[in-house]
């Protein structure tokens, strides 16, 4: 029995692009002063994780194994680094700012960059813009973890500007997505209840 | 029997006949399994002492620990009932649980409700979560030996791994548990593999990563061990929507 539903990968990607260009921004000093991560911490959690994680869970339905792989992992980074930045709001726990060595946030950029360099891989088999997104993304990682576990503002602006083009090549190809969708040629009722039909 | 009662209706009808519907999904694995490859390698280096510091890193590690290794890899295990998976739907599953769980610890310690002693103080109250874990995960690898080579290696390596900590905990041995951490550490460069290899194989159509298949001892075709070999046959509507096909 297959069941179609919409293509999980566009709230995935506008997710993603909307976490990562506000991150990376801030990240690359483009705004804002250590105080903001209290401000922009709820955006990155609702949106970018669990925005993200209903995605990727709706990726397995749609038989979309990068989305669901993608998407999943990256809505547990923005829910993981959305919860330090809430602690340290609250003063539960001191986080490192920007330019300072931040060797735990170095080492998961390690494996995030290894895992997204993983999925872009797959993602050229049916996806050049997604490949061309996550490839800029893993790049980021590695650059972010160069500069949180060396405590250099440099390698950190970097990362910034590659996450926020990973950004754009994320919204480009969440756009993408939503527009082709409409050359789809759906089996569907013409009169029938959302799900029977294709929409609302 | 006729006894002169009223039957009930449905006992007139035939019974109907028996359906299956066999609905495909996209391998929940990878996600769950990268989930545990990312979490078992930071928190493993930093037992290692490849990194970081014993008491100043785990605050700012936690985080991400319980919601990749956690709720990623936990959401991945549900999904593999799906996938009619059983290895996936249990342990998976179970691992989430652990990550959440020991994020949940961390959680407590970073407030104050709660001191975690140093490597080599004995600590049975979380000695004794790693001996489900040890025997649930090795008799996964037991399972395993049906499926494939790297997935066999994870549960193994895990599981024996979980006995070491299991033991180092309990004792406050350092040197134990330092020796289930190297294992985790290996265990979890063959869940980055496995991982791979399966979201390779489901995306490009074709056997990307070798899957490591012993003849005759394993379900699938030694066919799988061949880069470029075609492994699977999808049913697909190719002009619909997500999910009648497989999608990006």
């Amino acid at each position: 029995m297959l069941q179609p539903v919409a293509a999980p990968s566009i709230l995935g990607y506008f997710a993603l692009a909307s976490a990562l260009i506000i991150y990376g921004s801030w990240l690359a000093g483009w705004w804002g002063t250590e105080k903001d991560t209290a401000a922009f911490f709820p955006f990155l959690i609702l949106f970018g994780g669990f925005g993200q994680l209903a995605a990727a869970l709706w990726g397995y339905r749609a038989r979309a194994a990068v989305a669901a792989a993608l998407h999943g992992s990256w809505a547990a980074f923005w829910l993981g680094l959305g919860l330090v930045y809430l602690l340290g709001t609250t003063h539960t726990i001191t986080v490192p700012g920007r330019g300072d060595v931040w060797q735990s946030m170095g080492e998961w950029s390690i494996y995030f960059a290894i895992i997204t360099w993983t999925t872009a891989f797959a993602a050229l088999a049916r996806s050049p813009l997604g490949f061309v997104a996550q490839g800029l993304l893993g790049t980021a990682s590695a650059f972010a973890a160069a500069g949180f576990l060396d405590g250099s503002t440099g390698w950190e602006d970097l990362a910034g500007w590659f996450f926020v083009a990973a950004a754009a090549v994320a919204f480009a190809t969440g756009a993408y997505t939503m527009v082709s969708g409409a050359h789809d040629e759906p089996v569907q009722y013409e009169h029938g209840d959302p799900g029977v039909k294709v929409g609302q | 029997m006729d006894d002169g009662r009223p039957q009930p209706d449905e006992a007139r009808l035939e019974a109907p006949s028996a359906r299956i519907y066999l609905t495909p999904v996209a391998p929940p694995a990878s996600l769950g399994l990268f989930g545990f490859f990312a979490s078992t390698m930071v928190v493993s280096t930093w037992i290692l002492g490849w990194w970081g510091t014993p008491t100043g890193s785990p605050p700012t590690m936690f985080e991400i620990a319980a919601a990749f290794g956690g709720l990623a890899q936990f959401a991945a295990g549900v999904w593999s009932f799906r996938a009619r998976d059983p290895i996936g739907s249990a342990l998976l599953t179970m691992w989430g649980t652990y990550w959440m769980a020991w994020g949940l610890l961390q959680l407590f310690a970073a407030i104050g409700f709660v001191t975690i002693p140093p490597l080599d103080v004995a600590q049975p109250g979380f000695a004794v979560w790693f001996i489900p874990l040890c025997v649930f995960t090795t008799w996964g690898a037991v399972a395993a030996v049906r499926e494939n080579l790297p997935l066999f290696t994870v549960l193994l390596t895990v599981g024996v791994g979980c006995g070491f900590v299991a033991g180092g905990f309990w004792a406050g041995s350092s040197t134990w548990t330092k020796v289930g951490a190297w294992l985790f550490v290996i265990g979890a460069c063959a869940a980055w593999y496995t991982a791979a290899m399966v979201l390779l194989e489901y995306a490009w159509g074709r056997v990307i990563l070798p899957f490591g298949v012993l003849p005759k001892l394993m379900k699938m075709s030694p066919v799988a061990n061949r880069p470029g070999a075609r492994i699977s046959a999808p049913v697909e509507y190719a002009l619909g929507q997500p999910g009648t096909r497989r999608a990006t």
